[in-house]
């Protein structure tokens, strides 16, 4: 008689080997590479698809809809430069408020349909209107004018760089209004599409791991003579080392952003290419000017000069560089001549001065930054310590963003932080950003957590849109004052700009880092090697 | 019997509704605007106020939370800011997963951990009691995303035995189309007859599988060991071996028997362990589950999918506890009384 216990433990292993035997009967992971030439792999950490509007589309998807829908011009990150994109040229009046736009003949919207100048008056409209996302950045439009199938005039109420703002990642995408029958908004949101883009949607599933497929647009107006990649998958995978892995297996093509270790640990990997360059977005410690210890500029100089640029560079290992003043390299007003440099006996001698240190009063400051940004979090500790050095106690709390931000705007000023730390970047490649949202007074405050109230420097900063359409070397000297005006009064130390650092599969070819479409891939751009 | 049940049921409704209360006061008590989290950093506060009007955030705590039962009882758990979708849709499309996954990261625990634990139980003392234990003991001690990234590396990136993450090879989808009936590639496949696509996603499931049944095998074997260990030394089984019952009877009919209890006991325990466990496993392999999604709401502070959440959890919770109370009660009716 066969002894059941004795012999459980011999089925329990046979029925768990019969299962392994299955699953490993399958296909092993192919170790080709994932395009074949055809398919390239964005491994994204986070889910792709928020909204499919491009009139509000404002977050993750910018990576797709960069694929799908055109603007009417493009920042080109090789020359600084605006070029041609669904516009061919473009010119502006004298007095800046005119602009004139030239569209690309034989042009269509995937679904067939003409891309002339009343559709793309049409898809600014309608953006316009709708008021949500980044469509702000046409606020100085008054009206549009499709003058013939391939002039769009815009008439602004005020002067303002319109090529510039054309270019924009978010909120300057043409696209057929008509497309839908009913419900346009509604249409969006099942998955649809309406560019002329050089890829159009495949295949969308929402919450899967392969979230998005794009195909080839075969009336693209590029066309595709010459070798380009037929789709595009975007795969969410939210662990860096799964990504990793998929990338060095052949079953990925590029990822965004990898920690400094991978980064180096993937440097001369086989199969794998490896790209950094500064983007855009630089990490700002907003010193608080209107309530607090750091209302006296002597110890916003203090605490300026306590940190330690160099050495949080140095820690970051790569993650980001030094930054010389507001405006990171690359846009307008760019400049070596503000340079934000550390003293710490300079730095001592004000916080006595200011009654603090050895012999004075201990002085204690509230910062607050974003939990689980492993870069800012190595960051405040490293301000933590520096300031330690001279004497001041800094409380930093890690908070979510809307929290910290609420902290921030919160109407009683005993709440409010001393410091606050956070990044920033623009929507399109122009440095107004910064000063218009993070200078300019505004009251209640909104993203100005300095809550810095300088008048002449409002009135400097209202002018700078006119000015940059009108007169850009004048605007770039006006950008160069405001930041050496910003680093003088110790508003806020710039902590450094981000540094992308990226892994390409070494089948791919062409790929150039366009810091103004930030994590945008332009993968028709690109040359899949056979 | 009935009474029983019906007294457990109202008990399981009564926690249910205090943690829908708990929850929905502390999500509330976190400062901060969810509204930020459905417009954007960068909306302006015309678009904030537009969305906090359009979801009752601009309303009292006692409205938002009567607005908020009564849409749950019809049905309505509100829209996740993070995806913009009715958190019931959500919900619908990430349970499937988890559930699939969890359970058959437990049926393996148990084939694995119930006879290990019964081998144990058997080789008291000797060589084979010892080498079990340390089994055992090994797989309840390993982190969980320590073991779910070394199962990559080894079986992946190393052997290339099993895919690093994902529920199927999605170029499988032009040869075999999968059709979806719930939502889980591996029962959708089995349900359709779809070869192909049914063992390679067993094959995806085989690495998380593991990661996941480590524990419960190993909390299994210690559980199944003791409560055997304790019942032979009972003076029930003393007599029926004095009655000269074989051991084969005394070990299998009257000791493992009510020697189970515990383990259907812990059955419930493990789950809960085991669901909190898949949160980081679907995190490593890709895994398009409950914990993948609860981990993106509590990143973006989505209020109504937290609570969405939460309330599944518990009622899944509560549930299964009852379902093991009752099954308990079946077994040993000692229980009822």
């Amino acid at each position: 008689m066969i002894n059941k216990y004795r012999s459980a433990p011999l089925v329990v292993a046979g029925l768990l080997a019969t299962l392994a035997l299955t699953a490993c009967s399958g296909t092993a992971p192919t170790a080709s590479p994932a395009n074949g030439g055809a398919t390239f792999t964005y491994v994204n950490n986070l889910d792709v698809v928020t909204q499919w509007d491009p009139a509000i589309s404002y977050s993750n998807e910018v990576i797709a809809m960069n694929n799908i829908y055109e603007q009417l011009t493009r920042s080109d990150s090789k020359t600084g430069k605006i070029v041609p994109l669904l516009a061919t040229k473009w010119e502006s009046s004298p007095d800046g408020l005119t602009w004139t736009f030239t569209l690309r003949e034989n042009v269509t919207f995937s679904n067939g349909s003409p891309m002339d100048a009343t559709a793309a008056k049409a898809a600014i409209e309608r953006t316009i209107s709708l008021a949500s996302g980044a469509a702000f950045i046409w606020d100085s439009v008054d009206t549009i004018t499709a003058q013939d199938a391939t002039t769009l005039v815009f008439n602004l109420k005020y002067p303002a760089p319109l090529d510039l703002i054309a270019s924009s990642a978010y909120a300057a995408f043409i696209y057929d209004t008509q497309a839908a029958s009913g419900d346009l908004a509604a249409w969006f949101e099942t998955g649809k599409a309406a560019g002329t883009g050089a890829y159009v949607i495949g295949d969308w599933k929402k919450g899967t791991e392969n979230e998005l497929t794009l195909t080839a647009n075969p009336t693209y107006w590029g066309g595709w003579d010459g070798s380009h990649y037929q789709s595009v998958v975007f795969k969410v995978v939210p662990q860096e080392t799964t990504a990793v892995q998929l990338l060095q297996s052949g079953q990925g093509s590029f990822i965004p952003r990898i920690s400094s270790t991978q980064f180096k640990s993937l440097q001369g990997a086989e199969g794998v290419t490896t790209a950094q360059s500064p983007s855009f977005q630089n990490m700002l410690a907003m010193l608080n000017t209107a309530s607090g210890p750091l209302a006296d500029p002597m110890l916003r100089q203090a605490v300026a000069k306590a940190i330690d640029y160099d050495g949080i560079i140095t820690t970051l290992q790569g993650s980001m560089v030094k930054a010389t003043g507001v405006i990171p390299e690359g846009l307008l007003g760019y400049t070596t001549e503000v340079q934000q440099v550390s003293n710490v006996e300079e730095a001592k001698m004000l916080l006595a001065n200011a009654g603090y240190g050895p012999g004075g009063e201990k002085l204690s400051l509230a910062l607050t930054y974003a939990a689980g940004d492993p870069d800012q979090e190595t960051v405040v500790t490293l301000m933590k310590a520096n300031l330690s050095a001279v004497g001041i106690d800094l409380q930093a709390k890690g908070l979510a963003w809307e929290t910290q931000w609420e902290l921030g705007k919160s109407e009683d000023l005993a709440s409010r932080q001393d410091i606050f730390v956070f990044y920033w970047y623009p929507d399109y490649a122009d440095p107004f950003s910064w000063f218009i949202n993070l200078y300019r007074a505004a009251t209640p405050p909104f993203f100005n957590l300095s809550y810095w109230e300088d008048a002449k420097v409002d009135g400097t900063i209202d002018g700078l849109q006119e000015l940059t359409s009108r007169d850009r070397d004048q605007a770039e000297l006006q950008y160069v004052e405001l930041q050496a005006t910003i680093s003088d009064q110790a508003i806020s130390p710039v902590l450094g700009v981000i540094n992308y650092q990226r892994a390409l599969s070494s089948t791919v070819n062409g790929y150039v880092d366009n810091p103004a479409y930030s994590n945008v891939v332009f993968v028709y751009d690109l040359t899949p090697t056979d | 019997m009935a009474r029983y049940i019906a007294l457990r049921t109202l008990q399981s409704l009564g926690v249910v509704v205090g943690v829908i209360v708990l929850t929905f006061v502390v999500a509330r008590l976190i400062p901060g605007d969810p509204a930020v989290s459905y417009a954007g950093p960068r909306a302006t506060m015309d678009q904030l106020e537009a969305v906090r009007q359009q979801f009752g955030l601009d309303q009292s705590m006692w409205q938002q939370f009567v607005s908020y039962v009564s849409g749950v009882v019809r049905g309505d758990w509100g829209t996740s800011l993070h995806t913009k979708q009715s958190v019931i849709s959500d919900l619908m499309r990430v349970i499937p997963p988890t559930l699939v996954l969890v359970a058959i990261a437990l049926g393996v625990a148990a084939l694995i951990g119930m006879p290990l634990g019964i081998f144990a139980a058997r080789s008291n003392g000797r060589l084979g009691d010892l080498a079990a234990k340390m089994i055992a003991i090994l797989l309840v001690s390993l982190p969980v995303f320590w073991l779910a990234i070394l199962l990559q590396i080894v079986f992946f990136s190393k052997l290339g035995w099993f895919p690093v993450a994902g529920q199927y090879d999605s170029a499988l989808n032009a040869s075999s189309p999968l059709y979806g009936v719930i939502g889980v590639p591996v029962v959708d496949a089995l349900l359709t007859g779809n070869l192909p696509v049914f063992t390679d996603s067993l094959r995806h499931l085989v690495l998380p599988v593991i990661a996941i049944a480590a524990y419960p095998a190993g909390a299994f074997a210690m559980v199944t060991r003791a409560s055997l260990l304790e019942n032979l030394g009972d003076e029930h089984v003393r007599m029926i071996r004095a009655l000269g019952f074989s051991e084969l009877s005394v070990f299998g009919r009257f000791a493992l028997k009510p020697a189970l209890n515990p383990v259907i006991a812990l059955i419930a325990l493990v789950f809960a362990y085991s669901l909190t466990n898949s949160f980081i496993v679907e995190s490593v392999f890709n895994w398009p589950g409950l914990g993948s999604y609860a981990i993106k709401s509590i990143q973006t502070l989505d209020i109504p999918a937290i609570l969405g959440v939460t309330l599944v959890v518990a009622l899944l919770y509560v549930g299964l506890n009852l379902i093991v109370d009752l099954v308990q009660a079946l077994i040993d009716p000692r229980i009822r009384t």
